[in-house]
């Protein structure tokens, strides 16, 4: 699989250097691509031998092509993603080598908590927007050196994931049978309540004074779907879900962005070339893509604004087609599933269950966050689509969330 | 907590399928609508990128090329034979009859050619187009012309083969884009600007034009040539107005005027309006209106029938004022040049119209295939009629001084004149029979002419231009 990705992959370079004339040398960044490829694959099969075999691959095929399209969208961004895809590498590394118990997750997972909720505090006060093109941007990054940047809520889904696995796991039997009853309703100890609603309360509250309500959709969403897994109560998604469409509508009368949002959601082709330009050129791009796309560097996705990073979903139907779409879905399909097989397979560990299917969970509610966004089939957000989109906190924090559940996998054998 | 896991996992699986269901909504059911929206940029740079085809003269020289994002024409005067593609303007003439070949849409090509475009995303590529347009004619009747506002035709009979079409004021085809208006867009009304065509779509006064109509229609209802033209060549009397015969084209003295013949050629219109109601019944001069294409606008192959000014037929129910005025000329009834080239051109084909066109093949992987014509055409005239029509053009021909042919020419011609406001029309419509059988018809009419025979002197260069680029052959 390792190796048609390779085929596949640098097939698209090929293309795309014919097409639109480039120069052959300009390939470095896919050696990058698969020297990380390498060293990663030999890694694994030194420290993780037992590890799911298909999550790695399908990762590895969505970054190259990733590579492959920023490459064609915004030529410098490839060689930064080249960089970012080093340091990602290495932070995958690291964690084959930390302990396979994750305790050092488990245990400190009110540190880690705070320390994220300390990079978003301080981002608050010192973010900045690299692009900074935009009026009065959303300021998500922190500057780590010269040109490098890094953007705190991307870490923040991991941490939170595991302290919800972490905290759930620890109160798993209280949160099952030690239930209180309250009216109609049986109800776990405020206790075991106030905490972690507390401190998922606490990011997500960060993160929508930061402008960024993609990502504190995606907190709602994982923390939603996490309770339940924990507590086993279906009445906490229809809790949820009513609270969702509360704040979307209290949202909608609130702030403008999510009126905007909503309003061009619902009908994008009364202003098509204003407000709703973003999503109707995508919708386009769809439409212009077909069965079989036009081809990489052949398609005129560059319509499309920032569509290297939010959108890139859209390019990849437009130059790959329906074809093209299908495999990035089988591809996400294939680790999420793999992620939830590795959680089936540990459900008497609740902690690896729990972890496993909220690491899982991430990546599947950000893609299809993105994609039906893209696809006019929810209001959009502005998150990336994992490994493929132009973003190094993005593609940092995909390949911390694999290089976990490939720990995971591994640990069930 | 494994029903759960089982539950998610399948809700994942199950949002994602609806991710991929919706994308097959947009990029197959509903790519065509969306492709089609004239919002879309894709497809406005695609037509815009496209290498659309080249227009060629009869001779193969280039008047039109270079993709639709710039159009180029090497020679302006070609404007009002084969119009313009402009990206902001839009198209006219050649240019918006041939569309589909120009632009490839339509034409025969190699399946292999088009499938292996179609995989390599190529720029669609049109298909060249020739033309029947002679530029050396065009370019020589656009100067015999002038600064002259008017029109001339140049047509080969039988083809129909339009070899020059020239409307002034003229316009130059490489720059329409200064006749948008104030919003960047097409004037409403482009009758008032030179990119409105008067070959095609102008409607003149015959004046004493219409007398070869009428002549028509008396040779129909069976009067001949010696029928005696009692007060031939008297004053018409118009809406209670004397108008002196001189000033309706009348050229000879009163006593010389003894025949209707005689009355034809030298352009005095007593006789004619006279007949009418006695020889000519209105409804016999309907139908020969009718019958000679002269209510319905001229057919060119592939070309708008946009004539703009509306053809009033004579009614049953017209006054007699009305009638004269419309037997004279100088009536409702208005004539397009091209409808009387027509008829010029099914007296010189024994009746039968010939079928007008202005392209006549186009150009597949290097190979010419010929646009299909349509040559069946209705007769305009009985043959009897159009050899004693014949008969008499060039009985009116003899009367051209100084015409510029040879004796293996022979020209038929009418000259005329009409009063348009306070302005005089010049008309000349006629044709040169050639050594091979063949004919070249030539209609040419002159706004605000200071002399009569104006549009005659235009005329006879242009047959002169025509018959010199035209191959010449004789008939064995």
């Amino acid at each position: 699989m390792l190796l048609i990705s390779t085929l596949f992959v640098f097939s698209n370079q090929i293309a795309l250097t014919l097409a639109t004339d480039r120069d052959w040398l300009e390939f470095w960044h896919l050696g990058v691509w698969v020297g990380c490829g390498v060293v990663l694959h030999i890694a694994l099969n030194y420290k993780l031998p037992q590890r799911d075999p298909y999550i790695f691959p399908a990762m590895f095929l969505l970054t190259g092509w990733g590579l492959n399209i920023i490459d064609r969208l915004q030529p410098d961004f490839a060689d930064r993603q080249a960089y970012w895809l080093v340091i990602s590498s290495a932070v995958f590394v690291a964690i084959m080598f930390l302990p396979h118990n994750l305790l050092w997750i488990r245990r400190y997972r009110y540190t880690w908590l705070t320390f994220g909720l300390f990079l978003l505090v301080i981002t608050v006060f010192l973010g900045v927007n690299p692009s900074g093109s935009e009026f009065n941007p959303p300021r998500l990054w922190l500057q780590v050196l010269g040109n490098v940047y890094y953007q705190p809520s991307e870490l923040m889904k991991v941490i939170l994931v595991a302290f919800l696995a972490s905290y759930l796991a620890d109160h798993w039997l209280s949160l099952r049978h030690d239930l209180i009853l309250t009216g109609p309703f049986r109800l776990p100890a405020l206790s075991f309540v106030v905490p972690i609603v507390l401190m998922w309360g606490l990011s997500v509250a960060m993160v929508i004074w930061q402008r960024d309500l993609g990502t504190a959709t995606i907190f709602f969403a994982v923390f939603l779907l996490m309770t339940y897994l924990g507590s086993g109560k279906p009445q906490v998604l229809v809790a949820g879900g009513v609270l969702l469409v509360a704040a979307g509508v209290l949202g909608y009368f609130l702030f403008d962005v999510v009126a905007l949002r909503i309003d061009i959601w619902i009908n994008p082709w009364a202003d098509p070339e204003g407000r709703a330009f973003q999503i109707v050129q995508s919708l386009m791009a769809f439409s212009a893509g077909g069965i079989t796309g036009s081809g990489i560097g052949q398609g005129l996705p560059d319509f499309i604004p920032v569509a290297h990073t939010d959108f890139v979903f859209a390019a990849i139907a437009e130059e790959w087609g329906l074809i093209g779409v299908v495999g990035v879905l089988g591809m996400v399909m294939l680790i999420v599933q793999r992620g939830f097989r590795t959680s089936l397979e540990n459900h008497h560990r609740p902690f690896t269950a729990l972890m496993a299917a909220g690491l899982s969970l991430v990546i599947a509610i950000q893609s299809s966050m993105i994609m039906g966004g893209t696809l006019r089939l929810i209001p959009l957000t502005g998150v990336t689509l994992p490994f493929v989109s132009y973003g190094g906190s993005s593609l940092l924090t995909g390949y911390i969330i694999v290089g976990l559940l490939l720990v995971l996998s591994n640990h069930e054998k | 907590m494994k029903n759960e896991l089982r539950y998610l996992s399948l809700a994942i699986i199950l949002a994602l399928g609806v991710v991929a269901l919706s994308a097959a909504y947009w990029s197959v059911f509903e790519s065509e609508n969306i492709m089609a929206r004239e919002d879309n940029p894709r497809r406005v740079l695609a037509e815009q990128q496209l290498e659309r085809g080249r227009i060629l003269d009869r001779n193969g020289i280039v008047l039109a090329e270079g993709p639709q994002s710039d159009r180029h024409y090497p020679y302006p005067a070609v404007g009002g034979a084969i119009g313009y593609y402009d990206y902001q303007f839009g198209s006219a003439g050649l240019e918006a009859g041939y569309e589909d070949i120009l632009q490839g849409k339509m034409g025969d090509s190699e399946p292999l050619l088009d499938l292996q475009k179609e995989l390599l995303h190529r720029p669609q590529e049109g298909f060249d187009v020739r033309s029947t347009i002679d530029l050396m004619v065009q370019q020589s009747v656009d100067v015999f012309l002038g600064d002259r506002s008017g029109v001339a035709v140049v047509l080969h009979v039988p083809s129909g083969e339009i070899l020059a079409m020239v409307s002034h004021p003229a316009f130059d085809p490489n720059a329409v884009e200064k006749f948008l208006d104030e919003n960047g867009e097409p004037p409403d009304n482009l009758e008032n600007t030179p990119l409105f065509n008067r070959v095609r779509s102008g409607g003149y006064q015959p004046g004493s034009m219409m007398n070869v109509i009428l002549l028509a229609g008396l040779l129909n209802a069976g009067l001949g040539f010696d029928t005696p033209a009692v007060d031939g060549a008297e004053a018409v009397d118009v809406r209670g107005l004397d108008l002196p015969v001189e000033q309706l084209g009348c050229a000879m003295p009163l006593t010389e005027v003894r025949t209707l013949l005689d009355a034809f050629v030298f352009g005095c219109p007593r006789p004619f309006s006279a007949a009418l109601g006695t020889a000519l019944s209105i409804e016999t001069l309907q139908s020969v209106l009718g019958s000679g294409g002269f209510l319905e606008a001229a057919p060119v192959h592939q070309l708008d029938t946009d004539v703009v000014t509306e053809q009033t037929a004579l009614t049953a129910g017209a006054t007699s004022d009305e009638m004269l005025a419309a037997a004279i000329g100088q009536g409702d009834l208005v004539i397009n040049p091209l409808q009387m080239a027509r008829f010029m051109g099914a007296i010189a084909n024994e009746g039968n119209a010939p079928s007008l066109h202005i392209a006549n093949a186009y150009r597949v992987d290097g190979e010419w295939q010929p646009i299909d014509i349509p040559r069946r055409q209705p007769a305009l005239l009985r043959t009897d009629t159009a050899q004693q029509l014949k008969f008499a053009l060039g009985a009116s021909a003899e009367l051209i001084g100084d015409v510029p042919l040879d004796d293996d020419h022979t020209l038929y011609g009418y000259a005329a004149i009409a009063f348009a406001g306070d302005g005089m029309l010049s008309w000349f419509a006629g044709f040169v029979e050639m050594p091979d059988g063949s004919s070249v018809v030539v209609v040419v009419v002159i706004e605000d002419a200071t002399e009569p025979d104006e549009a005659t002197e235009v005329a006879l260069d242009a047959f002169v231009a025509a018959i010199n680029q035209l191959p010449q052959e004789t008939t064995e």
